[in-house]
């Protein structure tokens, strides 16, 4: 007897890799409802059951990993992987995570320094990538977060960043290189 | 809570230790902003009514212990002094505006102005980065397994932009294993009078009486004859119309066949320009 679940569980566990829903859609020839709701059951049972496995949605896609609880067992087997970003690095893709599209200057206006070393690091391990030129003299360089982005932060998507601290100069901030103040945002 | 704290006008202080000893705290800053962000906290000043006084002695007193250490200063320090100081200057003239600014004062805009935006900026961003910071280290706690070692046949299909050359490999010889050249054991060495020249204009035809729908780009490899060497001709022949612009590939979805199909010569396009989402497909 074949489930639904049965199938997306083999293939989330042959992948390793998150796979998208319309991976498992394309394998199971299922609709993708059926398959998103497979998707949510088999997450709901791992999470009941003291396995130490667990089902997660994360960059746009769908992974088995281990659970946190069981992360220093794990660790005395595996070694540690590549080292933590450095709080530049974590600043500047920040930055490239909420204002995406961006260019190099946007940062160095809102961090006021330099940041063209640090986006290099950030480019080399992939967690962010050129999206693109603006369209403006010189034609900088556009940055966008990348797949590899959301898994590293284990988010399910960019969506789920959380909202940026109140700001109601945002969208004005946004539109010009360097922020324009409005008196009326200072009014508090 | 931070929120609350920041409608107060007094930024979070982060967790930072506090400056007692400026020159060795001075290397762990991120640039100018971030110092400044430091001392308006650590001072427990009013972002929104900024004791630019107050804030400029501190800032050009970190400044100058770090010039006393004969330390490489980065230019954007320096900017950020002047930039103080001109703020300070300006607040010094007769008539400063009254604090805090609003619109119906017509004392003009306070010059602190532009620089408490950008520290509320960046102060925003920075909190996010500590957000971003917690999520990386739980997400230490979780380990996943990555691709695992399996026959190449059943490889888990890569995404696009993610061949690599083994991957190619693979794939032509899955395209050999298919027309069973591995197979032969005997061989004789014969002259092929098989050219690249021949052999696009071969494909043109069959690609051009397929019409808007194209051919499977399987069906050509099939179609080839002439054993390994007719399947390196349809190769080498599709790259030099492709790049000749005369035909176009496309594969609908991931995975899909790849079509290739005739262009007509009005709609022929640069091969330079092609975008690389095509030249990838």
């Amino acid at each position: 007897m074949r489930s639904l679940l049965g199938m997306v569980e083999a293939l989330l566990f042959v992948s390793g890799d998150p796979l998208t829903v319309k991976d498992l859609v394309k394998a199971t020839e299922w609709d993708e409802d059926a398959v998103v709701a497979a998707l949510h059951e088999l997450q709901q049972r791992y999470v009941t059951s003291d396995g130490g496995i667990q089902c997660s949605e994360v960059a746009n896609g769908w992974q088995m990993t281990t659970k946190p609880d069981y992360a220093h067992v794990v660790g005395k087997l595996l070694a540690p992987n590549a080292n933590r970003l450095s709080k530049a690095a974590l600043e500047v893709v920040t930055i490239i995570a909420y204002r995406q599209p961006c260019t190099s200057s946007d940062i160095e206006a809102i961090r006021g320094v330099t940041s063209d070393g640090v986006l290099r690091t950030l480019v080399e391990r992939e967690l962010v990538a050129d999206v693109g030129r603006r369209q403006t003299p010189g034609r900088p360089i556009l940055y966008g977060t990348t797949d590899a982005f959301l898994h590293y932060f284990g988010l399910a998507s960019i969506d789920a960043l959380p909202p940026l601290p109140d700001d109601p100069d945002a969208e004005v901030a946004a539109a010009t290189e360097t922020a324009v103040v409005k008196a009326g945002g200072l009014d508090l | 809570m931070q929120t609350a704290e920041v409608v107060q006008g007094v930024l979070p202080t982060m967790g930072r230790p506090s400056l007692i000893l400026p020159t060795v705290a001075l290397a762990s800053f991120e640039g100018p902003l971030d110092l400044l962000l430091h001392l308006v906290r650590d001072g427990r000043m009013d972002i929104f009514n900024l004791p630019i006084s107050e804030l400029c002695d501190k800032y050009l007193a970190v400044i100058k212990s770090y010039d006393e250490l004969n330390l490489h200063l980065a230019g954007e320090f320096l900017v950020m002094a002047a930039t103080l100081i001109e703020i300070k200057s300006r607040m010094l003239l007769p008539k400063p505006p009254s604090d805090p600014p609003s619109d119906d004062d017509g004392s003009g805009p306070d010059p602190r102005m532009e620089l408490v935006q950008r520290l509320l900026d960046y102060a925003k961003y920075q909190e996010m980065s500590e957000w971003m910071h917690t999520v990386e280290g739980e997400r230490r706690n979780v380990f996943f397994r990555s691709q695992s070692p399996l026959a190449p046949e059943f490889r888990v299909p890569p995404q696009f932009g993610e061949l690599s050359a083994d991957q190619l490999v693979i794939a032509m010889q899955r395209v050999i294993d298919a027309m069973g050249a591995g197979e032969r054991q005997v061989t004789s060495v014969r002259r092929h009078r098989l050219t690249v020249r021949l052999t696009m204009r071969i494909l043109l035809t069959r690609i051009t009486e397929a019409g808007e729908k194209g051919v499977d780009l399987l069906d050509l490899i099939s179609e080839a004859g002439n054993g390994l060497l007719g399947v390196i001709m349809v190769f080498l022949s599709l790259l030099e119309l492709l790049r000749s612009g005369t035909i176009a590939v496309a594969q609908d979805e991931f995975c899909g066949e790849i079509r290739a199909f005739f262009i007509p010569e009005p709609l022929r396009i640069d091969w330079t320009s092609v975008t690389d989402e095509e030249s990838d497909a």
